[in-house]
């Protein structure tokens, strides 16, 4: 047997009196790379919180290289040379890069002052190792979210660390980032560190994992070699059944032309980008990062401000409108950004899935039918598969980062828009559920209702999609049906217009 | 083209937001200088500076609460109960045969300042240990101070200068030794906020709590501290004012959370944490306020306008930080 760096003995955890981690047995074998997979809210990241000290098991033991570990607090794993990149960002916008970099252990002059002109010099030399070229004095709130993820990564193994854990670490790098995270696993990896590495990217898993160990409802099922095992196997161990279809299909027809933009311009991303919209239509937008997508999204909801061009919705003119107007109008558009822009954090999960439904439940006396929207808070979550304990008590915060996602979605389609705009709607979302989620897209477009879907992979768009327009530096770069849909010509019109992969 | 003109527009608020404190500072000054000959002198300037003083302590102190995306609102009714306490330990030691003079000082200066800490320590304490929420926690606490004042004052006049406790007289050039002594203090706690780790991981814990603790940050220890703080130098202002009035009716220092908040705000430093100095943004949002008050004294306004000025102010002060917040609401 090959020495094990990591034992888990019997781990159990509770919140609130709900157990979530019903003894968990695993060990980890030193200088390889495991990785960790399971639905959302299975206890991956509540696990992983236990070894990185965030958590204090209720009962079980730890050891580390064979001697007993028992975390009080992050520093503690530090200490044991643990590294802990978390699945959300835990930055601070308002600090700059090298206070971020440094803020738990700041060097210190004569007067007890910081150092800064020292910070910033190491920040430099620090980050070039992973290729960050960023200003050290740049406060991070100004950064792209690939770049602060990337900032975070380099922040945990900013420790000479022994471990690593990474907990869904590629939500949101562009394509090059994240092929220079896996350089950098490699290379700990060539370094004798060990890696655990948490996904719903099963590819990403087999493509870097020794050993895979499966989570389902805070149990382990099992620790298996990768190669051993294949993807539709690994897929039915961690959802307990089998899962025939990736792509779900329904029959459905596609009406007259509902939203159509042409020659929008809007900030600095977007130049000269239109698309037309059916009813029961389905359209997916692909392009690299930074070819204006999202912005083009964000600009149809009114969100931000165009600058050229112009919209027709349902025949109408429809150019300057607030997002609020949007909304009235059936549009609804469930951001990227979901953490900070589509959810109220320190609310119940009822309240918040019923947030934008709540005028329409209100009716015209203005008082909250509460029993419909209870009603309709239970089928939302239960159409997701959302992990909710209790939906009037539970906050969202408390949720697994994939359950957060759920509430967002669900909180939008509950309120049955016309025009449904999705950026990136199954990231962070485990297999089954994003078999849901296409399902419920594709329900919404057999109603007749419109779905414009963005997305960085093509795979997903290929197979929900029934036309797929191509954006490429703030340009429309072509346009498939989906009888051609075909990778290697998308790819090519996304490159054409000179954006970076 | 119109591109150009939306950065214009969202440059021209950025600058607003910047240098608008400012503007309005400067705009107002021309009015009162063109209201009263006495206005713009020098010798009014000091004056408002030395009024000013006793109050920027206690925006320094309120500072590193608002850092936390807490808010304070006792610091008046603290100077308060502070003052008096102080001014109450002082007269023992006169009347009595100890220890003369400034020795007595030194214990009326101390005394403020450990009755300032020890409220901002109940005050922490309940907020971070008991969750509860800072306003109303503080607004109670407000009740409870006022209320102790009243009954050991009797609600009577108490007079300070009996003890001839008097820190204002004492001169340093052109202004007062509590000029002198602030202004140390405000740098002190520039520095502390800025410089040493106890003020920057304060900083990251107003922007993002639930990191910092996952970081190891101590949140809870220096959220308790930040309290602390706040308290003690409300208690000190507030026994520095004490020796410029002279003598403390049961109105003293009744309301100048609504100065010291605003002040900060103005200052440039956010209701909803983690951003903002007290160099120089809440000095000039300090000394702006009393400027103000003191422009309105002299035109010899209706004294209820002050109240309504001062509404106008923290409604603009909370306007102008409100706007340039982007982000989720706690
Ligand atoms: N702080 C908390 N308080 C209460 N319940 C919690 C808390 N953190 C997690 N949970 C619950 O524990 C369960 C496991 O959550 P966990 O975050 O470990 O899931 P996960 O496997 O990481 O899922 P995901 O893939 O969505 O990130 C969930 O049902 C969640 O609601
Ligand atoms: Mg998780």
């Amino acid at each position: 047997m090959s020495t094990d760096i990591l034992t888990l003995k019997g781990i159990r955890k509770s919140f609130f009196g709900t157990e979530v981690l019903h003894g968990i047995d695993v060990s980890i074998r030193k200088g390889t790379v495991h990785g960790l997979v399971g639905e959302n809210g299975a206890g991956k990241s509540t696990l992983m919180n236990v070894l990185g000290g965030v958590f204090r098991p209720d009962e079980g033991e730890m050891l580390v290289d064979g001697k007993p570990y028992a975390p009080q607090s992050p520093k503690d794993a530090q200490k044991a040379h643990i590294a802990f990149v978390h699945q959300e960002l835990n930055l601070f916008s308002n600090l700059t890069v090298a206070e971020n970099l440094f803020i738990e252990d700041l060097p210190l002059g004569a007067f007890q002052q910081v150092k800064y002109k020292q910070m910033e010099q190491e920040t430099v030399r620090y980050l070039k190792d992973f290729q960050i070229d960023v200003n050290p004095k740049t406060k991070v709130e100004n950064l792209s979210m690939g770049v602060r993820q990337s900032i975070e990564i380099a922040k945990a193994l900013i420790i000479n660390a022994d471990v690593v854990i990474f907990d869904e670490p590629t939500t949101s790098l562009t394509k090059v980032e994240k092929d220079q995270l896996f350089r950098i696993i490699a290379d700990l990896k060539a370094r004798n560190v060990t890696i655990i590495y948490i996904s719903h990217i099963l590819e990403d898993v087999f493509e870097l994992c020794d050993d895979i160990s499966v989570l389902r409802d805070g149990s382990l099922i099992t620790t298996m070699p990768a190669g051993e095992t294949n993807r539709d196997a690994l897929i039915s161990l961690m959802v307990g059944r089998k899962l025939e279809n990736v792509y779900p299909t329904v029959e459905k027809t596609i009406g007259e032309e509902i939203l159509c933009c042409k020659h929008i311009a809007s900030g600095s991303l977007v130049k000269d980008a239109g698309l037309t919209l059916h009813r029961g239509e389905i359209l997916g937008v692909f392009g690299l990062m930074g070819s204006g997508r999202t912005e083009l999204m964000r600009a149809l909801f009114g969100l931000d401000k165009i600058s050229g061009g112009e919209i027709i919705y349902k025949g109408k003119n429809f150019t300057h409108h607030t997002p609020k107007q949007a909304i009235e109008a059936g549009i609804a558009f469930v951001t990227e950004d979901r953490r900070d822009e589509g959810l109220l954090m320190p609310k119940p999960v009822e309240e918040n899935l019923l947030l934008v439904h709540l005028p329409a439940l209100a009716g015209k006396t203005g008082v909250v039918d509460q029993r419909k929207g209870e009603e309709m808070a239970d089928a939302s979550i239960k159409a997701l598969h959302t992990k909710v304990q209790n939906k009037k008590t539970q906050l969202v915060c408390n949720l697994s980062g994939g359950n957060q996602q759920k509430v967002v979605l669900g909180k939008w389609i509950m309120h049955e828009p016309e025009v449904l705009i999705l950026d990136e709607p199954t990231r962070g979302v485990d297999v089954g559920a994003k078999y849901e989620i296409y399902t419920i897209i594709q329900e919404r477009a057999k109603e007749q209702s419109s779905v414009l879907v963005v997305s960085s992979e093509m795979e997903e768009l290929m197979g929900i999609c029934d036309r797929i327009v191509v954006m490429s530096a703030g340009r429309m770069a072509g346009e498939i049906e989906c009888s051609e849909f075909e990778q290697n010509s998308i790819m090519e019109m996304a490159l054409a217009g000179g954006g970076k992969a | 083209m119109n591109e150009k003109a939306g950065k214009g527009l969202q440059l021209s608020w950025n600058h607003l937001y910047e240098y608008g404190v400012f503007v309005i500072f400067l705009l107002m000054i021309i009015v009162f200088a063109f209201s009263n000959p006495h206005f713009f002198t020098v010798k009014n300037a000091i004056l408002i500076v030395e009024q000013s003083s006793p109050l920027m302590l206690g925006v320094c102190g309120m500072a590193f609460v608002l850092m936390l995306g807490g808010i304070d609102i006792s610091a008046g009714a603290n100077m308060y109960l502070s003052a008096v306490t102080s001014a109450l330990v002082m007269q023992k030691f006169a009347e009595s045969n100890g220890p003369g003079g400034s020795a007595v000082y030194l214990i009326g200066i101390f005394t403020a300042l450990l009755v300032g800490a020890a409220i901002g320590l109940v005050n922490g304490c309940f907020i971070v240990k008991f969750k509860m929420v800072p306003f109303i926690m503080t607004l109670a606490m407000t009740s409870v101070l006022t209320g102790i004042g009243l009954i050991l004052t009797k609600a009577e006049l108490l007079p300070v200068r009996a003890s001839g406790f008097q820190p204002s007289s004492i001169r340093v050039g052109p202004v007062s030794m509590v000029v002198v002594i602030v202004l140390l203090f405000t740098v002190v706690f520039h520095y502390l906020l800025k410089y040493t780790v106890y003020g920057r991981q304060l900083m990251a814990q107003g922007n993002n709590e639930e990191a910092a603790r996952k970081l190891g940050i101590r949140t809870k220890r220096n959220a308790i501290i930040a309290y602390v703080i706040c308290g003690a130098m409300a208690g000190f202002g507030g026994v520095l004012s004490a020796g410029q009035v002279g003598a403390l009716s049961s109105n003293f220092a009744k309301g100048n959370e609504f100065d010291i908040i605003p002040a900060a705000v103005l200052g440039g430093i956010s209701l909803f944490g983690g951003k903002g100095s007290i160099l120089p943004g809440a000095v000039i949002g300090i000394v702006l306020v009393n400027t103000i008050t003191n422009g309105l004294t002299m035109m010899a306004a209706n004294p209820y306008v002050y109240t309504i000025v001062r509404g106008v102010i923290i409604f603009i002060a909370v306007m102008l930080d409100s706007m340039n917040y982007k982000g989720e609401l706690r």
